[in-house]
């Protein structure tokens, strides 16, 4: 199987402080994995790295690819949309990523926005939480890449919202492509993880297929992962 | 790999409105205070061709400082650093767009002294035919009216080059420092890097000058064209010694803005 | 769907399509649904889907054709087999927890007629 993503020796150092170290992670093409981990345990920071936007130390390969140019072809991050002006209309921010991405799908964004009801006439600044997420969720997907990051796409959105974005992420991503989610509800994401990823203590401390952690821990994903933090650490 | 055409096309965006918002703004003002005018009664066929030319300078002004805001903003934003180009090119993309504005700004500016003469065409005129302009002079009037226009362009470059000097660089160093005295370190690598940047133009001025006087002594005659063409030489290398240090920064070291 | 986080998701999708092919939702023959439709209908992702069909293909519940998709097997010992299968699974939950209440293997027997008594008598009503 081919590698999607290949971390090697990656350590994180900002402001004398260290928040990542020795991370080794590879995905295979085609899975869906979640990447779990308190608020604040390096999640964004990891997928921040992957993109080139954050600067660490070791190696980071994207479709075998290594410098951060190369590797942002072939990704795609939920950005938060914040060169865009709040009086940007949603159509100008689809005809941006269209003009920059060669990869970029309008065909694909049109469809995406019809099935999360994404109104293109609306200002950035008029949109709710859920559909600025919606919106952030669909121009990300409408790209045609190898590598697909998701970082907390469900924070503060309704659980209608939410199922939508879980069911347009079965709909529209690409058969061989690998797709690592961000989220610190595990229950509502578990049944679509191949795999988990666990950030805990600046490292990856789990990696582990879901399907296997349920058969031989007999657990559900939720409290396995919270048998990780012993003595229950507070969580939001 | 995203096109140069795309990528000029994405970073010119937001600047190009903004110069477009100007414009507007500014042919507004000249309207109303045109209007002002004549409701006090002092309205001549010079008004309109006046009032452009004292509201000129704003927009010019303004216009450079509000595409230095928006030059400096694509460094740091991930709507732009997530676009697949080599940052050299994403660089020289950015300043050239930069440039463009400018020039367009400028452009316009002259269509708007044109057709608000128009307005007072005879009076200047026949003020044009008052004036006794010695025919030999023309051909290098132009010459050095030429080297100004590329002066202040290049002028411009400079400007915008050593605010994304201090930003980048700041940037980078502020990476390195510890969280809890940033507040203060940031200032004092301020004041550092904007200390060394005068410091080093102030050399080169100084440079400038002794190299235009040893011009002028060996000329006999003062050469102020060739003198404009050794600045603007000097601002281009200025512009492209910059240019690689903050190149070096934004691969290496700057960090966009977290979610 | 719902699913039991706690046991494997690709399991539960054999135990869905277990019962709508013994339910006859799904009949003999029939076309199961695309395996990225099955996936946007139950909320799992493709792999699981793949999974869980693979093993039913292994199993020979389901029948795959090139190209065409797959098919719900149309051998009736099979689904015979399988509907004993599950039956056995069924009752086998039952008489593990009767036996816990300590009912010998005469009284389960004894108390599972009176209950399907009572039930069609409750039905006739």
């Amino acid at each position: 199987m081919t590698d999607i993503l290949k971390i090697e020796n990656l350590t994180y150092k900002r402001n004398q402080r260290l928040l990542l170290q020795d991370v080794n992670l590879t995905l295979t093409a085609g899975k869906i994995v979640g990447l779990l981990g308190e608020n604040g345990a390096g999640k964004t920071t990891l997928m921040r790295l992957i993109t080139g936007s954050a600067q660490g130390h070791g190696t980071i390969m994207v479709s075998g690819t290594q410098t951060p140019t190369e590797r942002k072809s072939h990704l795609s991050f939920s950005e938060q949309l914040r060169g865009f002006n709040r009086n940007t209309k949603v159509a100008q921010v689809v005809a941006f990523y269209h003009t920059v991405y060669p990869d970029f799908d309008p065909q694909r964004f049109h469809e995406l926005a019809g099935f999360l009801q994404i109104d293109v006439n609306l200002r950035l600044g008029a949109l709710s939480k859920g559909m600025r997420e919606k919106l952030i969720i669909a121009l990300t997907l409408a790209r045609q890449v190898d590598l697909y990051l998701l970082d907390e796409p469900f924070s503060g959105i309704d659980s209608m919202s939410r199922k939508k974005i879980i069911s347009s992420i079965i709909q529209w991503m690409p058969e061989e492509a690998t797709l690592l989610i961000s989220d610190h509800y595990v229950t509502e994401i578990a049944p679509i993880l191949d795999e988990i990823v666990v950030v805990k203590d600046q490292t990856i401390a789990v990696h582990r297929a879901a399907d296997e952690i349920r058969s031989e821990s007999g657990m559900d994903i939720e409290d396995y992962y919270e048998s990780l933090y012993e003595g229950g650490v507070n969580r939001d | 790999m995203t096109s140069f055409g795309a990528v000029f096309k994405a970073v010119n965006r937001l600047k190009f409105r903004q110069m477009n918002l100007l414009i507007v703004l500014e042919l507004l003002a000249i309207v109303v205070t045109t209007i002002w005018t004549a409701i006090r009664g002092e309205y001549s066929n010079m008004t309109v061709f006046t009032t452009a030319m004292g509201w000129s300078t704003v927009p010019a002004f303004v216009g450079v400082i509000l595409i230095a805001i928006r030059h400096e903003k694509v460094y740091t934003a991930d709507s732009y650093r997530l676009i697949p180009v080599e940052e050299t090119k994403f660089y020289t993309i950015n300043l050239l767009s930069s440039l463009a504005n400018i020039v367009y700004l400028a452009v316009v500016q002259l269509g708007i002294y044109i057709i608000s003469m128009l307005f007072g065409w005879q009076e200047l005129a026949s003020m044009a035919k008052d004036m006794t302009t010695p025919t030999h002079i023309e051909s290098g009037w132009l010459l050095m009216g030429l080297s100004i226009i590329v002066l202040v362009l290049v002028l411009n470059m400079v400007f915008w080059s050593t605010i994304s000097f201090v930003h980048l660089v700041t940037s980078s160093a502020s990476t390195f420092l510890p969280k809890f005295r940033q507040g203060v370190l940031n200032i004092i690598v301020y004041a550092i890097v904007v200390f060394l940047t005068l410091r080093v133009s102030g050399l080169i001025g100084n440079g400038v000058s002794w190299i235009s006087q040893t011009m002028f002594n060996n000329g006999g005659s003062f050469d102020w064209v060739g003198q404009l063409w050794i600045t603007i030489f000097v601002m281009i290398v200025v512009i492209l010694i910059e240019g690689a240090i903050n190149v070096l920064c934004l691969k290496r070291w700057v960090e966009t803005d977290a979610n | 769907m719902k699913f039991d986080d706690k046991i494997p998701i690709y399991y539960q999708i054999k135990q869905h399509l277990y019962h709508e092919i013994l339910a006859g939702t799904l009949k003999p023959g029939d076309k199961l649904p695309a395996v990225r439709q099955l996936a946007i209908d139950l909320t799992v992702n493709v792999n699981t889907i793949q999974r869980a069909l693979s093993e039913m293909i292994t199993e020979k519940t389901i029948v795959s054709q090139r190209g065409k998709g797959n098919f719900v097997t149309d051998d009736t010992a099979r689904l015979a087999e399988l509907k004993e299968q599950l039956v056995m699974e069924q009752l086998a939950l039952v008489y593990e927890q009767l036996h816990a209440l300590n009912l010998s293997d005469a009284e389960i027997l004894a108390s599972l007629k009176r209950y399907i008594e009572r039930k069609g008598a409750a039905q006739h009503d």
